[in-house]
């Protein structure tokens, strides 16, 4: 014999009201869940933007510097003082747009295999 | 801050030892840099372990972001790597949440930031590199090297490939610590001379009206190195992420 | 013009690069916005690969400044 009334079929007024009111909090939840989700996509999406914008920044720019250093030091090493300089910065500019071109065209991961899917 | 009257922003990077320790003729002195990696350290422990210490159901402030910090790297590589590339997890974690919080607790004033030298951003770009490679010597063996030579290529044009492809192997680690360390460089210089200018104009009699804008100024790029700081520490893990998938299975 | 004055001066010209690179982002996103007012569904897609041009402008622009940092600090 519990005494303690089920708060199910409780007939008091405020026990009447509570429960109103978390009903009407829970429709209103329902109700509109897009416009914060849509909010968050937004973020996301310029978050996303902005990170593949710095990795293409940084990664186009080291290419091509990787390429003059390393033209510049064999240079040092092999005594071809300019010719090793100027065709070992032509080679980093292209793995510059190589890296670009393999970051932007083609992100790598199973998450690429989808990313084609959703934006051919 | 401004010395005289000429703007000093590089003030802040100076690495000052606090206390002198030689070590058999090493200056392993513990600077300032140190002192805050110690204090990120025990910020990201703080946050992981008494975060997660209750493990109640209906999460508090501290394990909700203890649970987003984790589910947000571990989305990231698993999309990126793939479940395989979770037992990576730890390392690109670790990263992760030291990048994160060094950048975070450096945008306190008068802190000192971490990934703002370049040693420190090379230090992490050459552990994430050394793994790629190590690991993937050990589990591929010479198969590794097809990294270099990708398939389906002209055999006269593959000299020059394969060049191609080191140099872009190579410009991996620099382009991963340069980009931290440049950002968080510029914005830390950015911010310490917007506040010059507001020191400048408030002792500049007349001119104390317009003071507030470079303030403002402040505020904007305050919340932006906040953005930039986050970025940072994302790009950082899912490039991680993305050359660990290389190690895994290399000739993409 | 005794060359320490010469090299300030290359480097203060150096930078005038920068400018080209903001001319670039600047038409990159321009193009980009009237674009997705003309299309907006598909401009999502495409807010990556603008940012993808923008990094590739400023990318040629930092080539002024590293001219403008090696005047100043390495020559």
């Amino acid at each position: 014999m519990s005494d303690k009334p089920n708060p199910q079929d409780d007939p008091s007024e405020e026990a009447m009201k509570a429960r109103l009111a978390a009903l009407t909090v829970a429709l209103e939840k329902q109700k509109d869940p897009k416009p914060d989700q849509e909010a968050l996509e937004a973020t996301q999406r310029t978050g996303r933007a902005m990170s593949l914008g710095f990795r293409v920044l940084s990664e186009f720019v080291a290419g091509i510097i990787v390429g003059a250093v390393m033209g510049w030091q064999f240079d040092e090493w092999l005594g071809t003082k300019p010719v090793l300089l100027i065709v070992m910065t032509a080679f980093g500019t292209i793995a510059g747009f190589w890296n670009v071109y393999r970051l932007a065209a083609a992100p790598t991961g199973p998450q690429a295999r989808d990313d084609k899917r959703s934006n051919p | 801050m401004a010395t005289g009257n000429a703007i000093d922003p590089i003030h802040q990077f100076i690495v000052a030892p606090l206390a002198q320790i030689r070590i058999g003729g090493i200056d392993a002195s513990f600077t300032n840099a140190s002192l805050f990696m110690v204090i990120v350290l025990l910020a990201a422990t703080f946050l992981m372990i008494i975060g997660t210490a209750q493990k109640s159901i209906v999460p508090g402030r501290l394990q909700s972001a203890a649970e987003m910090a984790y589910e947000f790297v571990a989305s990231t590589v698993r999309g990126t790597t793939g479940t395989e590339g979770m037992k990576f997890f730890p390392l690109v974690f670790s990263l992760f949440m030291f990048v994160l919080l060094s950048n975070l607790i450096g945008l306190i004033p008068y802190t000192f930031t971490v990934t703002s030298q370049i040693v420190v951003t090379f230090a992490l770009a050459a552990l994430v590199i050394l793994t790629v490679i190590i690991y993937g010597l050990i589990n591929h063996g010479t198969h590794f090297l097809h990294l270099f030579v990708p398939s389906g290529v002209a055999p006269a044009l593959l000299p020059f490939i394969v060049l191609i492809e080191v140099i872009s192997f190579v410009s991996r680690p620099i382009s991963l610590s340069v980009r931290l360390f440049a950002n968080m460089l510029a914005g830390h210089i950015t911010l310490k001379v917007f506040g010059a200018f507001v020191a400048l104009l408030l002792s500049a009699g007349g001119w104390a009206a317009i003071s507030p804008l470079p303030l403002v100024g402040i505020v904007a790029l305050t919340a932006f190195e906040l953005l930039v700081a986050f970025l940072q520490a994302y790009v950082f893990a899912i490039l991680t992420c993305v050359y660990l998938n290389d190690a895994l299975h290399p000739g993409h | 013009m005794d060359p320490i004055a010469a090299k300030y001066i290359g480097a203060g010209l150096a930078t005038i690069g920068m400018g080209g690179a903001a001319i670039g982002v600047g038409a990159i996103f321009g193009q980009f916005l009237s674009g997705a007012l003309r299309n907006p569904s598909a401009a999502d897609g495409q807010f990556g690969r603008a940012f993808i041009g923008a990094a590739l402008a400023e990318g040629l622009g930092v080539f002024s400044f590293l001219v403008a940092l090696l005047l100043l600090f390495v020559v």
